[in-house]
């Protein structure tokens, strides 16, 4: 079986290294970093990721927004997405939960419990 | 009922026939209201108007039979239950309503009862301005005064019909005053300008039916509002237990005469009023309204008219009396006037003709003729002079001699009794004749023309007969109004009892003194004949040349001598001579003869019987040619019974002087009666005017009884009040001295009330010496020191009830009391119960005004207290009625929402709701008003110019007293502001929550690897992983000590220690401790010199500016200059640092130095900063009283100012 691809969307750089080492170490999975939206939605659809971590809060172009490119895409539009916020107020996280995505998964969290998480989410 | 059969079958149309119509009991309605007919106790509805289905929606078949309270709540039922055991009328209208499918209507209830039955009438409130009853009572009022002051009736008829034409708002209205006949006169009038005048227009009795006076003495008030209505029938329960028709005489919805419609569609008029006045329980006249179109007037406003027409007819009855009296005064006056001239002249016929103008205004006439037998004097307009001759002839023969044995006789219509008359018509239609001497056929005649000139008929009285088009006959009135004069044929207007009064007074005059006096002398003159006729004469000539005498036939009679026995000497004669007349006879002949003049002597003569005779000789000497006496003639005559009656006469002539002294006495007395009979009626005028000056009763008495007692000298003058059933008492109390007065002794007694028939009759008591059980009070007696002498007692008589007596006692004596006194009391009694009648009705309005203006000001200031705490409360207060349309918003209410007070009106206030909050927000309403439910939400309203403001709307049911839905009251708070603030906070805690976070999830999830051991075997990334934690840390620790530096900022929890330094010495040690990062990034800082002294918070200054230094050096490209100055300035130190760094948008000058605004997110990163910096710098600059700003060209750098205020104070 294909090693499963996921590909993380933050533009801090601690947060990616520190998702990208429990993503390979606990999940066995392949990794894709980039710290720029506009870069990650490149990657979405040159990479074929099985999954992508996205960060809300970012310059340039908020996650909401590369989640609606993403979605509006023929050739992402299937790839299941899972936000990382750091907002975490309730009026917040229904807004995120309302467009449909795979998962969220609230800011700080336990790398165990993170992979946990992805794996119930999407049902790997 | 059809309209036709109004007129019953094989009946001959007349004139009259509008008189035999049951106007009624028509059992037909105008369509304006509703008439319930009730019976009692359980008020079902026995009978209904068929119009149940046009007001209420509701079909009568549905009421009809059932209980009132198919229409109306228990508290309805109630009042209506309330007013039926009232005992006056005063409670109507009654406030109803009736909830109908879809509104609640309003009505004014009318009540009262009829034959046993209820009749109720509901008149639909119409909104008027005028409707409140405090608002239309301040417009009775003034109308009240002012027609009180008026003192003259065509004044008063004048001013009320433009009153009532005011307040009612009718085309035209006008006074109808009715005559004897029933024939209505326009008295007054008020109306359109362009309407044509009916003033002055005199309408036949028959217009006016007598059965409708009866309804307008009944029902004082008429008002059709729209003659065009279809009639609505009444309809009976099948099984009804009235077989005879509805007694509508109390109706105020009672349909009205066909007859009547036709005769006001016939005047173009749509609508009519008509307002009773009523004189001594008989209809005086009416005040008529009229109207071109439709007008309705509310029943509160036709009370109103009403009470008008109250007062209106009190003040009527008062003034024509007046008008009577001045009249009265005034033909006495002529007459006194005659008197005078009488005592100086005794020829009556010379004064009245020097008087014409008077003889002719004494009894109105237009001409007059004063005959003395043949001699006939006209004045004036009158027949020609034999016309009157033969009048005088008709009059002597026919009136006086046959007909009534009576001195006066009056008649309008002369021709009926002489046809003759018909000639003269124009001058002599009426006839006043008095008789002065029926012997020496004396009159004087007054003649009227014939009045045929004078009226003015509106339209032909004689109605004309109309066969419709169905053959049915009706009559149809008034078709025609042009001008008509019905020809009133040699009528003249009638004569005036108190006319005939003063006419027969001036013939009592002229009989009394000329006539009489003409007799005495003539009785005189004829005895005087009778003297001289009687007495003989003798004639004698005597023969001088031969001394013979020769005597007359007849002398024997003089000399008492037989027959044949001659006296032919002169010796002879001298011997019958009484001796004591010889000697005198001698000497007046030979006087005679020697101056030859006339002889003339009296003597007396001794007849043969020794009695003793005057004789009277008269005697002429005759002369010859020389100078000698030849012929003596002479004539002698008895004159005894001259003598006789000479001294006859001189008694005579004594006693008509006597008589004729008396005679003037009398006149005297008489005229000084006339005078004083004047007085007292002035008297009584001022009296009158004096008690019904005041209005207050208890002042009107006391004037009344005090003039009394002075006017009559009285011991005591006493008001006895009788009330029935409830004792009597005396109520005022006038006496000559303090001794006399009772009214402190004397309590409730009983002494009157058996024996009040008689008084009720108007009957008077005359004592003129007075039993101790004839003193009323009967108490009086029981007072020994105050024994009645006379007395005199007159009832005072008020709407048929004894209301008191009024008492006149003298004490000390008898006394007998006049005719003109008892008189006086009788009228003064009449004019104090006016008085008082009117007193009581000011009362009552009075109190009713006072009872009314207490409220009012109750009202006024718990209104005030109301409506300054809805004004001025900080938040919005509304109320709506029951269906939810607003009433009422107070500014504060306003100025939220954003509408004006109009605007809101009604439904009006959810057009300026959200739209979008609408779709949720109706729906919910609706809910409410049929649930009666709290509601409590928030709204958006959209303001004119279009800014929102959020509300939070709550809203609460109100119920009336009786637990009857009122509608809502709400209460509105602007929350936009809080609603922002809310907003601010929740994003300033999420972007601080989102920014302490993001460090902590690198070091959770470093640590959380570290645990795990997952990568114990790679060093380089466990190295990694420690240092992002402890760099991470690190910026969660400055993070959190910005937040907490800014948090004492803001809220003042961060004392300044102040100080003196100076500025570049600040400047300095903040660029000391960058310059390391600088040199790192190479940049250049660099310091202008220049020192001044500040009073600051040295550290906090430090820390604005390395703040500031190190965004520069953060934002700047590397080999660029930071340059720092401070510029001392008049009243500030400048501080100015100034890069050529990559510059700030202008959009963003001024937010950036809010929290977490940088200009771009990621700065936070990449810089290090934490998003708070400029927020902190910006505070400690404004706790020092500066500024702090931006200036900034996009892409070639950014100067940061800031200036700190110098303490020009504390320098001072």
């Amino acid at each position: 079986m294909k090693k499963k691809r996921i590909l993380i969307i933050d533009d801090e750089h601690n947060i990616r290294f520190v998702v990208s080492i429990c993503l390979e170490e606990f999940g066995a999975w392949e990794v894709l970093t980039t710290e720029s939206a506009k870069e990650g939605l490149i990657l979405a659809r040159t990479e074929q990721p099985d999954a992508i971590l996205l960060d809300v809060m970012m310059p340039e172009m908020d996650g909401i927004t590369v989640f609606n490119y993403l979605k509006s895409d023929p050739l992402t539009q299937t790839v299941p997405i899972i936000f990382m916020t750091a907002k975490v107020q309730s009026s917040e996280l229904q807004e995120l939960s309302s467009l449909g995505v795979a998962g969220i998964i609230s800011k700080p969290f336990d790398p165990y419990t993170l992979i946990e998480q992805i794996t119930e989410l999407l049902q790997w | 009922m059809k309209i036709n059969d109004f007129l019953l079958e094989n009946q001959p149309v007349n004139l009259n026939n509008c008189d035999q119509e049951p106007i009624h009991i028509p059992g037909l309605i105008q369509p304006h209201g509703i008439l319930i007919v009730l019976q009692e106790p359980k008020l079902n509805i026995i009978q209904i108007s068929q119009n149940t289905f046009d007001i209420l929606g509701m079909p009568f078949e549905n009421l009809l039979g059932k209980s009132l309270k198919v229409l109306f709540n228990n508290r309805q039922i109630r009042i209506i239950k309330k007013a039926l055991s009232a005992t006056s009328e005063n409670f109507n209208p009654l406030d109803l309503y009736i909830d109908t499918q879809d509104i609640r209507k309003n009505f004014d209830g009318i009540i009262h009862r009829s034959d046993g039955l209820i009749i109720l009438e509901l008149e639909p409130i119409v909104k008027t301005g005028k409707q409140d009853f405090l608002s239309f009572y301040k417009l009775v009022q003034p109308i009240i005064c002012k027609i009180q002051n008026l003192l003259d009736l065509d004044e008063l008829c004048q001013t009320i019909a433009k009153e009532i034409r005011n307040l009612t708002g009718f085309d035209r209205v006008m006074i109808y005053k009715f005559d004897a006949e029933g024939a209505g006169e326009v008295v007054a009038e008020d109306k359109l300008d362009n309407l044509s005048s009916f003033l002055g227009l005199h309408y036949p009795p028959s217009d006016i039916p007598k059965q409708a006076k009866q309804l307008y003495t009944l029902n004082p008030l008429r008002l059709i509002p729209n003659v065009n209505y279809r009639p609505v029938e009444l309809i009976s329960i099948d099984n009804s237990a009235i077989n005879q028709p509805l007694n509508m005489s109390g109706s105020v919805l009672r349909s009205v005469s066909p007859i009547h419609i036709e005769y006001l569609k016939n005047m173009g008029v749509m609508a009519s009023m008509s307002i009773s006045l009523i004189r001594n329980q008989k209809l005086w006249g009416l005040i008529a309204c009229h109207h071109l179109s439709p007008n309705y007037v509310p029943y509160k406003l036709r009370t109103a008219c009403e009470l008008l027409g109250r007062v209106v007819s009190l003040e009527i009855a008062a003034k024509e009396d007046n008008q009577y009296l001045d009249n009265k005064i005034c033909l006495k006056e002529i007459s006194s006037n005659f008197l005078n001239n009488f005592v100086e002249n005794d020829n009556w016929e010379e004064v009245l003709i020097q008087n014409r103008n008077n003889l002719l205004k004494l009894v109105h006439a237009e001409g007059a003729a004063i005959c003395i037998s043949e001699n006939v004097t006209l004045i004036g307009k009158t027949p020609k002079l034999n016309e009157v001759k033969e009048i005088c002839d008709f009059l002597d023969n026919h009136i006086f001699k046959q007909v009534f044995h009576d001195y006066i006789y009056g008649i309008d219509c002369f021709s009926k009794i002489y046809p003759a008359a018909e000639k003269f018509k124009n001058v002599g239609s009426g006839l006043l004749a008095v008789m002065i001497s029926q012997e020496h056929k004396h009159y004087v005649l007054w003649f009227r023309s014939e009045v045929i000139q004078t009226v003015n008929w509106a339209g032909n009285p004689n109605k004309p007969v109309e066969i419709s088009e169905n053959g049915s006959i009706r009559l149809a009135p008034r078709k025609s109004f042009a001008l008509w004069q019905e020809t009133v044929k040699l009528k003249s207007l009638p004569w005036q009892q108190c006319e005939i009064e003063i006419a027969k007074e001036l013939r009592n005059i002229i009989v009394g003194l000329v006539l009489h006096k003409a007799e005495e002398i003539a009785k005189i003159h004829q005895q005087l004949m009778l003297a001289l006729k009687a007495a003989k004469m003798g004639v004698w000539d005597w023969d001088l040349l031969q001394n013979r005498i020769v005597w007359s036939i007849g002398h024997n009679d003089l000399f008492g001598l037989v027959e044949q026995h001659y006296l032919d000497t002169y010796a002879a004669f001298q011997r019958l001579i009484d001796p004591r007349d010889q000697e005198s006879v001698n000497v007046a002949l030979n006087q005679a003869l020697l101056k030859q003049h006339d002889y003339y002597h009296e003597f007396r003569v001794v007849w043969p019987d020794g009695s003793i005779h005057w004789i009277e000789a008269r005697g002429k000497f005759f002369f010859n040619d020389t100078g000698q006496a030849v012929r003596f003639l002479g004539t002698l005559v008895e004159i005894s019974d001259r003598k006789l009656a000479e001294i006859q006469l001189q008694e005579l002539n004594l006693d008509l002087e006597n008589r004729v002294q008396q005679r003037t006495l009398e006149l005297e007395n008489s005229q000084a009666a006339l005078q004083k009979q004047i007085e007292r009626q002035q008297i009584f005028m001022r009296l009158t005017q004096q008690i019904r000056q005041s209005l207050n009763l208890q002042e009107i008495l006391n004037t009344a009884v005090i003039e009394v007692q002075k006017l009559l000298a009285v011991d005591r003058v006493l008001l006895y009040r009788c009330i029935a059933n409830d004792g009597e008492y005396i109520i005022a109390e006038a006496v000559s001295s303090p001794s006399f007065r009772i009214i402190d002794h004397i309590h409730t007694t009983e002494a009157i009330s058996q024996c009040c028939q008689h008084y009720l009759d108007g009957e008077v008591t005359v004592l003129n010496s007075c039993q101790p059980e004839q003193v009323i009070p009967n108490w009086v007696s029981n007072l020994a020191q105050n024994p009645v002498a006379a007395q005199l007692i007159v009832p005072i008589i008020r709407e048929n009830h004894l209301w008191g007596l009024l008492i006149t006692h003298q004490c000390s004596k008898q006394r007998t009391w006049q005719a003109w006194e008892i008189d006086l009391l009788q009228q003064l009694a009449n004019q104090i119960a006016i008085a008082i009648h009117q007193s009581e009705l000011y009362e009552q309005l009075e109190t009713e005004l006072l009872q009314r203006q207490k409220v009012e000001t109750a009202l006024r200031r718990s209104e005030n207290l109301f409506r300054s705490l809805n004004e001025s409360a900080p938040i919005g207060i509304f109320k709506t009625d029951a269906q939810g349309k607003m009433l009422y918003s107070n500014p504060c209410c306003q100025q939220i929402c954003g509408f004006t007070l109009e605007e809101a009106l009604g439904d009006g206030w959810i057009n300026f709701i959200h739209p979008d909050d609408l779709e949720v927000f109706l729906p919910q309403w609706s809910a409410e008003i049929s649930t009666y439910q709290q509601l409590c939400t928030e709204l958006r309203f959209v303001h004119k110019d279009t800014k929102i403001r959020i509300c939070r709307l709550v809203v609460v049911p109100i119920f009336s007293d009786s637990n009857v839905f009122m509608g809502y009251v709400g209460t509105i708070e602007d929350i936009t502001d809080s609603r922002a603030i809310e907003k601010m906070k929740n994003e300033f805690i999420s972007i601080v929550s989102h920014e302490l976070r993001t460090p902590l999830t690198s070091i959770r999830g470093g640590l959380g690897l570290l645990t795990a051991g997952v990568i114990k075997n790679q060093p380089e990334k466990m190295q990694k992983v420690l240092e992002i934690a402890s760099s991470d840390t690190e910026r969660l620790t400055r993070l959190l000590n910005d937040i907490l530096d800014l948090e004492r900022l803001e809220n003042n929890k961060f004392t300044l220690n102040k100080q003196w330094c100076d500025a570049i010495t600040l400047i300095r040690q903040a660029v000391n401790s960058l310059q390391t990062i600088a040199q790192q990034n190479n940049i250049y800082l660099q310091i202008l010199p220049n020192s001044c002294q500040v009073w600051v918070d040295a550290d906090r200054v430090i820390q604005v500016i390395v703040n500031l230094i190190s965004n520069a050096i953060k934002f700047s490209p590397p080999h660029t200059v930071v340059q720092l100055s401070v510029a001392e300035m008049p009243d500030r130190n400048l501080f100015k640092i100034q890069d050529q760094g990559r510059g700030i948008p202008s959009d963003k000058l001024e937010s950036i130095f809010g929290k977490f605004q940088q200009v771009d997110a990621s700065d936070s990163r990449q810089k290090g900063g934490t998003g708070l910096g400029l927020a902190i710098c910006r505070s400690i600059i404004q706790q020092h009283g500066g500024k702090i700003w931006a200036e900034s060209v996009f892409g070639e750098g950014s100067t940061f100012y800031f200036y700190l205020p110098k303490l020009v104070d504390i320098a001072n």
